[in-house]
């Protein structure tokens, strides 16, 4: 049922977007060994904001996110959060500015990030693209917000 | 601003000062409500403001609060927190987390034990989901303070109202100097300095021409014209009364008739100098005599005047008569008086009067020599008779007794034709001069009916009157006196009386006379040098010898 309605909001996303790239799902991903299942997306965002640093288990959670101009990074906070990248930057400007909070280490490209998440069992990262790999799990899959 | 020397109007009666006592005590009042509404107004404002100033820091960093709620950031928290509590009208501020936890808290050190205090709290929820709740940002208000601001800011605006009025007033009050009380005390003083009548005109401030100043001036000028034109009128007025015053006057005073004028209670008013001089009392005295009587001091018949007056005022017109003055010295006086009454303003007795004492004493002495004998100066025949019947009528109207004696002298026409007439007429003068001592009682009467006849009436005696027997007796006595001549011869005459009396022998006068006479020539029939007496009741009349009395002396 899920796929077939998900091809359907596909197939008119690319018919109304016509040259825009098609529109994506995120898929929020950790290793395949760890106990987590699934994550809401409040838990979700309370990990990729800082609040959060542990899974439900209580096991610590290394956050990563790719690079701050990553063309899909915008959506993904958009997507994620509702909030602008300039919001979520802000955001984090202000809890740095204390020292305590750090936000998730950023890497080069969905690449590196699929490879340390490949590695790291505590690891949580984002990914554009449904990862095919046995050794991820997507643990909660984000729907783009509408183009404004 | 007033000329030196000019009083001014000064204190509480000063125009001036009154509307600036008013005007500043208007000012006053004015302050002192907009200072009252200023204070109330400008307080609630700087309350409210402070309250909002306070919402306006906690909604700034609201949003940063929630973030550091959120992620549990109490470092930043604490950091925002102080932020906040370094506000002045801050006293405190905690963010306590959804389940009571305290995330943060600054407090002023004096303030913490402080439990009533104004509260303001901001809900903190996640920037990511509005439904959640994160905890609590409370912010303790330093009420002390903000009420501190809000009093010194309703002082503030209270002191610029208050000044604001007074600073009006002043402008007011001196406005009102410059363009109300000034031009009017410049003008008071200059209508002071003005002198009546001097043609002079009050001169119109520059700038005033138009105003109420100017219409005022106008209408004083007016008035001063008005004013000047009837003093004029009046002066020649004056003046004209004055000459018709002088004349009359004139009249008055050099008149020949004594003229004056008498008040209801007949004290003299006014007179002028002729009426002093007819009247024969200095002007000094008659002045003097405005507190005495004026009638009875002057008038020897004083009831005649007051009769005149009540005629003159029943009749309205004037009356006269001739009218004898109080006799001074000798010489009686008299005045032909016209007197009328003038009713304005009560009643007013308005007097001439001509001085006839010289006519009047021609007429008397006329009458006199008509009425008298020119040799003895009684009275002569007709006289006698006439006054003889007057005698009688009076006493018969009173009911009274009249004797009525002839008396004949015996022996006067020897000496006539021995002496000669002049000696004659001595003798009779003497016999006269004589009888008239015998007779004592001017009112009674003694004429010379002619020759040596006389005849004698007493009044208001009776035959059995001994003062009869008595002026008989004296009447033969003095007549009998031996006459000393001027040639220095020694003569003398007897003489005979017959006496009738009234009502004994009769009522009419020639009939009394005619007994008497009976009487008389009975006397000289029977020795002379006496009196008789005549008969009652018989006609003719019987002598009676007893009665031929002879006297003692």
């Amino acid at each position: 049922m899920a796929p077939r309605k998900l091809l359907l909001q596909l197939a008119a996303v690319a018919l109304l977007a016509g040259a825009q790239p098609a529109q994506a799902d995120f898929y929020v991903v950790v290793h395949a060994s760890n106990p987590q299942r699934t994550l809401t997306q409040k838990e979700a965002v309370d990990l990729f904001m800082g609040r959060s640093r542990a899974f439900a288990n209580g096991d610590f959670a290394l956050i990563f996110d790719l690079p701050r101009d990553h063309p899909r990074r915008a959506a993904f906070y958009q997507a994620l959060t509702g909030m602008s990248v300039a919001q979520v930057n802000s955001y984090w400007s202000r809890l740095m500015f204390s020292g305590q909070s750090v936000p998730p280490q950023a890497l080069p490209d969905e690449t590196a990030v699929a490879g340390i998440l490949r590695r790291n069992p505590s690891a949580l990262g984002w990914l554009s693209k449904e990862p095919t790999d046995a050794g991820l799990r997507t643990v909660l899959v984000i729907k783009e917000a509408s183009a404004k | 601003m007033t000329p030196p020397g000019a009083p001014r109007v000064r204190g509480a009666n000063s125009l001036q000062l009154r509307f600036m006592l008013v005007v500043f005590a208007t000012a006053a009042l004015l302050a002192v409500i907009a200072a009252t509404v200023a204070y109330q107004f400008a307080q609630a404002r700087a309350l409210a403001s402070g309250r909002s100033s306070v919402e306006a820091l906690a909604t700034a960093v609201e949003k940063t609060l929630a973030i550091g709620a959120y992620a549990n950031d109490t470092v930043l928290l604490q950091e925002v927190a102080g932020g906040l509590a370094r506000n002045e009208l801050v006293d405190g501020v905690e963010v306590i987390a959804a389940d009571g936890r305290a995330l943060a808290q600054v407090m002023r050190t004096h303030a913490t034990a402080r439990s009533g205090a104004t509260l303001v709290t901001r809900p903190l929820v996640s920037p990511f989901d509005a439904n959640e709740r994160l905890g609590q940002l409370r912010i303790h208000l330093n009420d002390a303070q903000v009420q501190a601001d809000a009093d010194r800011e309703a002082y503030t605006l209270a002191a610029v109202m208050a000044g604001q009025a007074a600073l009006l007033a002043l402008v007011l009050y001196l406005l009102a100097a410059r363009m109300v009380s000034r031009p009017i005390v410049r003008l008071a003083s200059a209508m002071r300095r003005m002198a009546p009548g001097s043609g002079e005109r009050l001169q119109t401030p520059e700038g005033h021409a138009g105003d109420e100043i100017g219409v005022l001036i106008a209408g004083a000028n007016t008035l001063l014209e008005a004013n000047e034109r009837q003093l004029q009128t009046e002066r020649r007025l004056r003046a004209e009364v004055e000459a018709m015053e002088a004349q009359y006057r004139q009249i008055f005073d050099s008149s020949s008739a004594g003229i004056f004028v008498l008040n209801e209670g007949g004290r003299l008013i006014n007179g002028n100098p002729t009426v002093s001089r007819v009247v024969g009392l200095p002007m000094e005295e008659l002045r003097t005599l405005s507190e005495d009587d004026f009638i009875s001091r002057v008038f020897n018949r004083p009831e005649l005047v007051r009769q005149m007056i009540d005629e003159a005022a029943a009749r309205g017109e004037t009356v006269s008569a001739d009218l004898e003055l109080v006799q001074l010295g000798e010489e009686r006086r008299w005045v032909h008086c016209l007197i009328s009454v003038q009713r304005v303003d009560g009643q007013t007795v308005e007097g001439v009067i001509y001085d006839i004492t010289e006519r009047k004493s021609d007429e008397n002495a006329v009458r006199h020599r008509a009425e008298h004998d020119s040799l003895t100066q009684l009275k002569n025949r007709a006289a006698g008779q006439a006054t003889l019947e007057r005698f009688v009528a009076e006493t018969q109207a009173r009911d009274a007794a009249l004797c009525v004696a002839c008396v004949d002298l015996d022996g006067f026409k020897q000496i006539n034709d021995t002496h000669g007439h002049a000696s004659g007429d001595e003798v009779l003068v003497a016999c006269a001069e004589r009888m008239r001592t015998a007779v004592r009682r001017s009112s009674d009467l003694i004429a010379r009916l002619g020759g040596d006849e006389f005849l004698v009436a007493l009044r208001d005696v009776g035959p059995g009157d001994a003062v009869l027997g008595q002026v008989m007796r004296d009447l033969i006595d003095g007549l009998s006196q031996p006459v000393t001549l001027s040639t220095g011869q020694v003569v003398s005459v007897g003489v005979s009386i017959g006496v009738a009396c009234l009502p004994l022998h009769g009522s009419e006068p020639q009939h009394l006379v005619r007994v008497a006479d009976e009487a008389l020539y009975h006397v000289k029939r029977n020795g002379k040098q006496a009196f008789a007496l005549a008969l009652p009741g018989l006609n003719p009349p019987q002598l009676t010898p007893g009665l031929h009395d002879r006297p003692d002396a």
